[in-house]
Order: structure tokens, then C-alpha cells, then sequence
């Protein structure tokens, strides 16, 4: 006990001296959580696609500027109104990537709609049949008001000439005037559960602290190899410790790290930022407590299959990367496609969230974080007997 | 030649750490490549990119209207228990809004469409706009609910459309003392409502266009390759205060050449580590992903001011710092926050650099990547001009610092 507890008290020391570790656990976190918090403060931003679309309308009617009205309403489509009536500056603005694509709309748009045609309009991109098939449902859509309005104008306008024996065009070009007037925008409202409100930090707050906590490996890891490389490690096994004294005391230090880390960063969360970590203040430490556990096994076992400095901070940054990224602490999970969600499944990562998440969206209790809880126990068990197998065998052959 | 063998040091130096080549080629190339999965596979129809499971709860409250054969609201149902609706989604019927909601609370369900008592009567008067209630749970299969969410945005638009184009033409016809006859289902075939016919002209030719996840890419890597580059730049500069610490900068200051050129020699180690690091950033990507970023030259161009201005501030903010531990806390702290400011409109595709990040030393690197397509404009002059004078202006202040600095302490 003794001797775990002078491991634990000189690896702690070590860290504390460590300045570049106090960026680690807690101005990176912080500063992302900030960043894709901002990002993420709106919730319908679910990701990255913008159009960026010139209209050059040459339309000499009304419907190519409602079509444009529709289109605008389409949150992925940003619209500028092209400065030149000029096609070949808009293709050379398209080639030179200021637009995705550049929209001309006919000069007969409208009288093509009014004759009962399908007006043809020419789309200028560089992008490739993918994005070309998305601008085309987009465009579509919007283009419905004006076809749908024309359609009904013209049959109106038929209708009209067939029971009065007069020319109905007059007529139906009022009516159409009329419809364009009284188009609504139908109101969709979308109403979410959640036990506490909208928190743009929901998010980015649990997915950064798990983030940053793995980069605190390379703080254990490195220490592992230190005392490997420099032959500590053989120094510590002439006092008679016991390899599992000697595992328990490096990841004793890196558990009492991780405690510091995840208080800090809970604290902050919870006063700055509004979240709602004490509405469930068990489950959080549950959480909380099972992640610090499973992520001291994975640093450990990182720092056994490091053999020098540079393999411990490539395997601590791929292992922070690779499942933080899979795991969804930087883009939710949700908003990915099944695929990367069953990925999702074997990250600890993406347990952690889940765990994070149902206490800040809907104040969970201990009994509803037990399934996160037990996947990161599974984790734990596989990360710290594959760190003892291997510190074993490692040791017979040194 | 001494700045030279100087710069080759270092330059070697950094090369050996894998620290570095980590932090400067790894990690921008998984965080740009990530978007490039999570995101791209939505434009390749199901074979990567699936759907969630999402079970819907339709709650059909609509009372209809006597001058309707049935209630509008049906068609909802019919739209999602209809077998072309994407294999993982089930739908099923409820009878009140309280069962409903109840079905999204207790997990029965991922959203409930609620169409309301008067959806039919609100579409034919026309007064206001029809209104749907969706409720889901906070942050749960947020794909599945913004797929119904637009399925329902679109139904709901295209009768809106439809009863407000009807509803006009009768009292229209109405208003003449005609009569109105409603599309019949042969006027319709005869004259199908097709729309728009739009025709593509792609400006590139085939192998140079661009897919959807290389649209989406493009800018997320772009801003990952000038924050790091900036990290690349103090760490590579911090080799000043390591020599210091070290009493090797005091042994080369004894040599018979400039205190100047050791510290041009630093500012060149810091200024070829990055530019091998966007050319080889770039090159990376144009082989793994098929990024193209424009014009050779304006590549190399960019590599070369973006190695200019992030060792001119590596050289200015490590001059102000004294030892290595509080330099390495600083110049992080420093570049997370003027790289994340500058950087931020990349993740939600906006589509140009302005406002705040020009203020960040990040952003006209930035900018100049977002010009580059457009070849040697007139704007990408400017910001080359003003990329320049940022930098001459942190190295002025970096090089007058150090000498004042070191002058003092000998």
C-alpha cells in the first residue's frame, strides 16, 4: 500500500509540474466547448452543407422572383442576386468556386408558365451528379408555387372562356395575381421533450471533457515510458513491488488527474454555462465516475504498448481522435447515418455521451444511466486485462 | 550561410519530433477527413448512408370539411404507411394528441406528427397558413425527425399551394357568377405539373468535378491546415527559448556572426517546417481526397505566406515570453482562440471569410484559400498585401523584442 501510494504521489507530482497538461485539461476543453457550442447554438444547424447560388433572372414576369422568394426560404441555400447579366461572368464565378452553381432563369419563364409549358432553366455548377441531384430536389420544390399557381391560373382562365365565350387571359392573369398574394408559408412547429430546456452546450460541454480527457493520456503514457526508457521501471521492481502494485499506483495518479479534470470542467459547465449536471447529481458521479475508470484503463494500457515518447503521443492523439470523432463528441451521433452510429458502439466515447447526455437533456436517473454505465464497465474490463496480459509479457521478456 | 545552417538544424530537429509531425499533418488530415465520412455518405444514397430507425406516431385529429370528400389530414397517413416510404421508418396511427405525446415520452416513438382539428377548414379558407405540431425528444435520432420534419414541411406546403390556387380560382369564378370546376384526375395526366425542366452544364470537366463530400471538405480541411499551422509556427519559434534554457543560445550569440541572423536562422526553421507542412497538407489531400485547390503556383504561394505570417507571430508572441512552460501554456491559449474565431464559419459552410475572423491573423490565410479558385484576381492581391503586412509587422515587433531582450542580458 505503501509503495502504490508513493507511485501515486511522485507521478502526481510530475504532473502538476507539467504546464502543457493544464492546457490540455482545461483550456482546449473549455475553449471547443465555447466554439461548437457557437456553432451548434442553432438547433436545426446540423452540419455543414450550404448552397451558395447566383441567380441571374432575366425573367420579364413575376414567377421567376417568387420562385427565387420559395428558394430563399430553403435553409441550405444561400441566393445572390448575380451583379452581372452576363453568362459567361457567372460560369467563370462558378469555375472559380465563388458560387456552387449559378441559376439563369429564362427571359420567358413566366410566359412559358402562363402558355401551360415547362419552362427550361439552365444551371451552371462544378459540381458532380451527387450535388447536382440535391440542387435539382431543392430548385424543384421551390419552383412548385409559381408551376402549381400557373396551372391553376390557366385552367381557370379556360374555364372562364368556355362559360362566357370570352378571351380568358385577362382573367386568369388576376387570378394569378391574387393567388401570388395570398401564398402562405404552412407553420411547422417542432416541439422537443426534454426534462430541462435547450442548452446549446449539451452537446459540445460532455463531448469535449471525454475529448480532452483521453489526451491526458499522453500524460500517463509518458511517464510509462519515461520510467521504460530510462530503467525507473527496473529500479521501482528491485524495491519488490509487484506488477500489479506498480500498474495501480501510475493508474491510481492518472484516476486522482482525471477527478481534478472532470470537477472542473462539471463546475463549469454547471455554473457558466447553465447546464444541468447537479439536477442529477448521482447519475453524474456515476457517469462521471465510470468514464474516469475506464479512460485510467485505456491510459494505462496505452502506456504498456508505447515502447517510446513519440509512440505514446501518436497513440494518445489517435486513440483521443479516433474515438472522440467515431464516438460523437464533436457532431452528435444522432444526426449521422446508421453506419457511423453502430461505429458509435465501440468507442467508450460515445457511452460517456450518452450517459453526459440523458442527465443534461432529460435529468436521468441512476437507474436510466446503468446500460452507459455498464458498456464502459465492459470497456474497462477488455482495456485493463489486455494492459496486465501485456505488462506481463513485456516484463518475462525483459 | 550561418542562417541557413541554423534553420537546417532546427528544421531537422522538427522533423525528428513526433510530437510535431502528429500535431501538423495527423490531426488536420483525421479532423477534415472526418467530415469527409460523417457527412459525405448523404449524397450516396443508402449504400453508406442509411437512415436510423425512426417510428412515427400520426395523430389525425382533422375534422375535414363538407366540401371535401375526406379529411386532408389522411393523406398524411397515407404518405407515411405508403411502401415507398425508406425501409426504416414504421408509422402507426393514434388517436389524441396525450397518446401521442405520451408514445414520443415513453419511447414508443421518435416523433409524433399532430395535424390538428382544423387542418382541412384552415386550408380551404385560406386566412392562415396551415399549421402541423411535431414532437420528438431532445437530441434522439435528430436525422430521423428532420426527415419527417421535411416530408411534412413539403406535404403540408404543396397542399397549401394547391387549396390556395383552388380556393382563389373558385371565388374568382365565383365572384363572375361561374361555375369552378376542380382539376379532374385526366386534366391532370394530360398535363402533369412537371415543373421545372432544368438543364445541368457542368463548368469542369468530368474528373474535375466536384463531389459532394469534396464540397464539404474543401473548407473544413482548409481551416484545419491554417490552425494548426499556426501551432506549427510558436512551437517551432519556442526553439529560441529551449536554446535559451539551454545556454546554447548564449554559446551561438559568442560566435562570430550577428545576434540578427540567429534569430532570422529561428524564424526560417519556423517558416520552412510550415511550409512543408501545407505543401505536404495539400499534396496529402489532393492524393487521398481529390481536393483541388487551384492554380500550382497560388499552392505554393499559400504555403509560403501561410509559413510567413504563422512564424512572424511564432517569433512575436514567443518574444514576449521568458521561459518554455509559460510560453507553451500562452502561445496554445493564444492560437486556440484566434484560430477558432478565425475559423468557425468553416464548419457551418459559410461562404467566404469576413467579419471578426479578419481580425485574427488566421483569417486572411483563410481567405486566400477561398480565393484561390479564382486564380491571380485583383482581390487575392490584396490579401496577399495584407497577409504580408501582418507579417512584417509581427516580425518587426518579434526581432526588435529579442533584440532588446537579449542586448540587455549581455
Amino acid at each position: 500500500m505503501k509503495r502504490i501510494a508513493a507511485i501515486v504521489l511522485k507521478d502526481f507530482q510530475q504532473y502538476l509540474r507539467n504546464v502543457q497538461m493544464y492546457i490540455f485539461m482545461f483550456i482546449m476543453p473549455i475553449g471547443f466547448t465555447l466554439l461548437f457550442g457557437a456553432i451548434f447554438s442553432n438547433p436545426g444547424n446540423t452540419g455543414p452543407i450550404r448552397w451558395n447560388i447566383a441567380v441571374l433572372n432575366l425573367d420579364e414576369g413575376a414567377s421567376g422572383a417568387v420562385w427565387m422568394e420559395e428558394l430563399a426560404n430553403n435553409g441550405t441555400v444561400i441566393l445572390t442576386t448575380a451583379e452581372t447579366r452576363d453568362t459567361n461572368t457567372l460560369i467563370a464565378a462558378v469555375e472559380e468556386e465563388q458560387y456552387t452553381a449559378a441559376l439563369v432563369i429564362p427571359p420567358d419563364f413566366t410566359v412559358q408558365l402562363t402558355q401551360g409549358n415547362t419552362p427550361q432553366v439552365v444551371v451552371y455548377t462544378r459540381g458532380s451528379q451527387d450535388v447536382q441531384d440535391l440542387l435539382s430536389a431543392a430548385f424543384q420544390s421551390a419552383a412548385q408555387v409559381p408551376v402549381v399557381f400557373h396551372q391553376q391560373a390557366n385552367l381557370t382562365a379556360a374555364q372562364y372562356q368556355e362559360q362566357t365565350g370570352q378571351e380568358g387571359t385577362a382573367f386568369g392573369e388576376q387570378v394569378l395575381e391574387t393567388m401570388l398574394a395570398s401564398r402562405k408559408e404552412p407553420e411547422i412547429t417542432v416541439e422537443k421533450l426534454s426534462a430541462v430546456p435547450y442548452n446549446s452546450y449539451t452537446q459540445s460541454a460532455p463531448g469535449m471533457i471525454l475529448q480532452f480527457a483521453i489526451s491526458g493520456m499522453v500524460g500517463i503514457a509518458a511517464i510509462l515510458v519515461e520510467e521504460k526508457t530510462e530503467k525507473t521501471f527496473n529500479r521501482i521492481r528491485g524495491t519488490g513491488t509487484s506488477s500489479l502494485s506498480y500498474l495501480v499506483g501510475h493508474g491510481l495518479s492518472f484516476l486522482c488527474l482525471l477527478v481534478i479534470q472532470f470537477s472542473v470542467l462539471i463546475l463549469f459547465g454547471q455554473f457558466f454555462l447553465d447546464l444541468a449536471y447537479f439536477q442529477a447529481p448521482w447519475s453524474t458521479l456515476l457517469v462521471a465516475g465510470s468514464i474516469i475508470v475506464c479512460f485510467t484503463a485505456m491510459g494505462l494500457l496505452l502506456g504498456v504498448l508505447a515502447k517510446n515518447m513519440g509512440q505514446s503521443i501518436v497513440f494518445s492523439l489517435l486513440a483521443m481522435f479516433l474515438f472522440s470523432a467515431v464516438g460523437g463528441a464533436w457532431v452528435p451521433l444522432e444526426a449521422m447515418g446508421a453506419g457511423m452510429q453502430i461505429a458509435g458502439k465501440f468507442s467508450p466515447v460515445s457511452w460517456g455521451m450518452q450517459g453526459f447526455k440523458s442527465i443534461l437533456i432529460n435529468a436521468a436517473g441512476v437507474n436510466e444511466v446503468l446500460q452507459p454505465v455498464w458498456m464502459l464497465g465492459i470497456f474497462t474490463v477488455v482495456f485493463m486485462t489486455a494492459a496486465v496480459i501485456l505488462y506481463q509479457l513485456r516484463k518475462e521478456k525483459s | 550561410m550561418e542562417i541557413i545552417f541554423i534553420a537546417l538544424k532546427d528544421l531537422l530537429q522538427s522533423v525528428k519530433n513526433w510530437f510535431l509531425i502528429a500535431f501538423a499533418l495527423l490531426i488536420p488530415l483525421l479532423l477534415g477527413g472526418f467530415y469527409f465520412v460523417a457527412f459525405g455518405g448523404i449524397s450516396d444514397g443508402e449504400e453508406d448512408f442509411q437512415l436510423p430507425e425512426t417510428s412515427i406516431a400520426i395523430v389525425n385529429l382533422d375534422q375535414g370539411h363538407a366540401y371535401l370528400p375526406q379529411p386532408m389530414g389522411n393523406l398524411f397517413i397515407t404518405t407515411f404507411t405508403d411502401a415507398s416510404m425508406p425501409g426504416n421508418f414504421t408509422a402507426r396511427v393514434l388517436d389524441s394528441e396525450t397518446a401521442g405525446r405520451q408514445a414520443v415520452e415513453l419511447e414508443e416513438a421518435d416523433v409524433a406528427v399532430i395535424i390538428p382539428a382544423d387542418f382541412s377548414a384552415v386550408l380551404l379558407a385560406g386566412e392562415h397558413p396551415a399549421a402541423i405540431q411535431l414532437i420528438a425528444r431532445e437530441g434522439e435520432n435528430v436525422t430521423g425527425v428532420n426527415v419527417v420534419q421535411s416530408i411534412v414541411q413539403s406535404l403540408t406546403s404543396s397542399l397549401q399551394t394547391s387549396f390556395t390556387a383552388s380556393t382563389t380560382a373558385y371565388q374568382a369564378l365565383a365572384e363572375q357568377g361561374l361555375a369552378y370546376q376542380p382539376i379532374t384526375a385526366d386534366q391532370f395526366q394530360a398535363n402533369p405539373a412537371e415543373g421545372v425542366k432544368f438543364t445541368f452544364e457542368n463548368v469542369r470537366p468530368q474528373e474535375e468535378q466536384e463531389s459532394l463530400r469534396q464540397v464539404i471538405m474543401k473548407p473544413t480541411l482548409g481551416g484545419m491546415m491554417i490552425f494548426f499551422a499556426f501551432f506549427t509556427g510558436c512551437s517551432v519559434a519556442m526553439t529560441i527559448l529551449d536554446e535559451e534554457k539551454k545556454y546554447t543560445l548564449q554559446r551561438m550569440f559568442t560566435a562570430p556572426f550577428s545576434r540578427r541572423k540567429v534569430l532570422f536562422g529561428k524564424s526560417l526553421a519556423a517558416w520552412l517546417t510550415v511550409f512543408l507542412q501545407i505543401s505536404l497538407l495539400l499534396l496529402i489531400a489532393r492524393i487521398l481526397f481529390g481536393l483541388r485547390w487551384g492554380h500550382w503556383g497560388l499552392q505554393l504561394l499559400l504555403a509560403a505566406l501561410t509559413a510567413t505570417i504563422a512564424s512572424g507571430f511564432g517569433v512575436c508572441v514567443l518574444s514576449f515570453l521568458r521561459n518554455e512552460k509559460s510560453a507553451g501554456v500562452i502561445y496554445s491559449g493564444l492560437n486556440t482562440i484566434t484560430g477558432m474565431v478565425a475559423i468557425a464559419g468553416t464548419f457551418n459552410g459559410a461562404p467566404d471569410v469576413t467579419g471578426v475572423s479578419l481580425f485574427m491573423p488566421q483569417g486572411w490565410p483563410l481567405k486566400f484559400i477561398y480565393q484561390m479558385p479564382g486564380g491571380y484576381s485583383a482581390e487575392i492581391w490584396t490579401t496577399i498585401g495584407v497577409i504580408l503586412l501582418w507579417s512584417a509587422i509581427f516580425f518587426a515587433i518579434g526581432i526588435w523584442q529579442f533584440n532588446r531582450r537579449y542586448r540587455k542580458e549581455a
